[in-house]
């Protein structure tokens, strides 16, 4: 097998593949593309051998990578198997599919690099302002300047604006003794409150908490006892003589 | 739009330091409609009138140069300086893309309208993360929605031409300037080009 031999198998592992039809492109190399009985088995052996190796140094691969893969070894499999008559066929569309793609994409490459080719030519030009970097800088475009795809990528950056945020919450700190207090104070001049009566002052859910427990801990203390006549009912607060 | 001189007079002189103090300006790449209209001029009369200043550059090693870029004409440096330009301003290698981006591209470039199926399917993975930052560079756009499968259909735009330096699509480097051994290969393939030829002509 061509790809244990040498340094070149090696040189093979470190690159980033673009895709399937990129990493199977660089194992054709310059051949032709006719893929004969053995050339199938051979490449098919250097893409798994791949796959693995990759997996080896836990690269993720893309999905895509697979159906390849199972294109390779369906095709592969197929040779090995008699063959029976009216299945070859749907044997060769397997086969010509795959050619057919890997064609075009080579042809894409090539443009591609073409391209850049091009790309080098024009960069002897330098036009004015923008001798820096003309694709990475940012410039304000005018509103009849501006595109659909400009529309686009705003939506999809500030998507998340438009969703609800949950709306931060303040802390209060409510002390259960600033409420013991307050509620000696009411108690002064009375004997007993009701506990509904207590609770009118008190509108916002951590102080009337802490008025509850506040009750609960002098009533512990002995300092207030409570009467509750049913179950879920309003309750009386009654003072007792040492309440402070 | 108006022509800009309705009660004067120029020499040609005159005529040719005004289109060059307009390309001076603007930087970037002017339509040649534009400057039709401004100069109440026929396109050959503009073609005449940068051939000239052209000369005159070319005679005193200026430092500039109008080359034709994007349906129209741009004022650039001069080549010539180019290293030195380089040396003081930044290499060429900042506008480089990725291999992915630039294969997206050249099918973008050369198969316009496309949609990102279709780039998919031609590169066997999937693109939408290059596609994301060739739209963030602005060097392609949506061109549209197709009618039948309503998908986005991508296409190269002015920037494009203005980075490439191209002067219009036609202006790709031709599928027919790949070398003849890679061109046995891509046999075929041939035909879906003749289909892209078409596309050209009819802008």
């Amino acid at each position: 097998m061509i790809f244990n031999e040498s340094l070149k198998s090696y040189q093979l592992h470190l690159k980033n593949f673009d895709g399937p039809l990129d990493l199977l492109d660089e194992l054709l190399g310059s051949s032709k593309l006719d893929i004969t009985e053995i050339s199938l088995s051979q490449i098919t052996e250097q893409y798994l051998s791949y796959l693995k190796a990759m997996s080896e140094f836990n690269i993720d691969l893309a999905s895509e990578f697979f159906v390849i893969a199972a294109t390779l070894i369906h095709s592969k499999t197929r040779r090995l198997l008699p063959k029976a008559i009216d299945d070859d066929d749907e044997e060769l569309i397997d086969e010509q599919e795959l050619l057919r793609r890997l064609k075009e994409y080579r042809y894409y490459k090539l443009l591609a690099r073409k391209m850049e080719e091009s790309l080098d030519k024009g960069s002897v030009y330098f036009s004015r302002g923008r001798m820096l970097s003309l694709l990475n800088r940012q410039e304000p475009k005018e509103i009849d300047e501006l595109t659909i795809g400009d529309l686009f990528r705003v939506i999809i950056r500030y998507k998340g604006a438009f969703i609800k945020k949950a709306i931060p919450i303040k802390k209060r700190f409510v002390s259960v003794e600033q409420k013991m207090e307050r509620l000696k104070s009411l108690l002064i001049n009375k004997s007993k409150m009701k506990f509904s009566e207590i609770m009118t002052g008190e509108i916002q859910k951590p102080d009337k908490i802490a008025t509850f427990l506040g009750i609960a801990d002098m009533t512990y203390h002995q300092k207030t006892t409570i009467v509750q006549n049913h179950l879920f009912e309003d309750f009386d607060v009654i003072k007792k003589e040492d309440i402070n | 739009m108006n022509s800009l001189f309705i009660n004067k007079t120029y020499s040609q002189e005159q005529l040719k330091g005004l289109l060059e103090s307009i390309l001076f300006v603007t930087g970037k790449p002017i339509e040649i409609e534009k400057l039709c209209a401004w100069f109440d001029a026929s396109k050959e009369r503009i073609d005449i009138l940068i051939e000239e200043l052209n000369a005159q550059y070319q005679q005193i090693s200026s430092g500039f140069v109008i080359i034709p870029v994007a349906n129209g004409y741009q004022l650039v440096t001069n080549p010539l300086y180019k290293e030195e330009l380089r040396d003081i301003f930044g290499s060429k290698e900042e506008n480089k893309l990725s291999q992915t981006a630039m294969e997206i591209l050249a099918i973008i470039a050369y198969k316009q309208p496309v949609s990102k199926e279709e780039i998919d399917k031609i590169r066997g993975v999937n693109s939408s993360r290059s596609l994301n930052t060739l739209l963030g560079l602005k060097l392609i756009d949506i061109v549209g929605t197709d009618k039948l499968l309503d998908d986005i259909l991508y296409g190269t735009n002015k920037k494009f031409l203005e980075i490439f330096k191209l002067k219009s699509l036609q202006d790709l480097p031709s599928p027919e300037s790949l070398e003849l051994s890679e061109l046995s290969e891509i046999i075929n393939v041939e035909e879906s080009y003749e289909d892209e030829e078409e596309l050209f002509d009819e802008k």
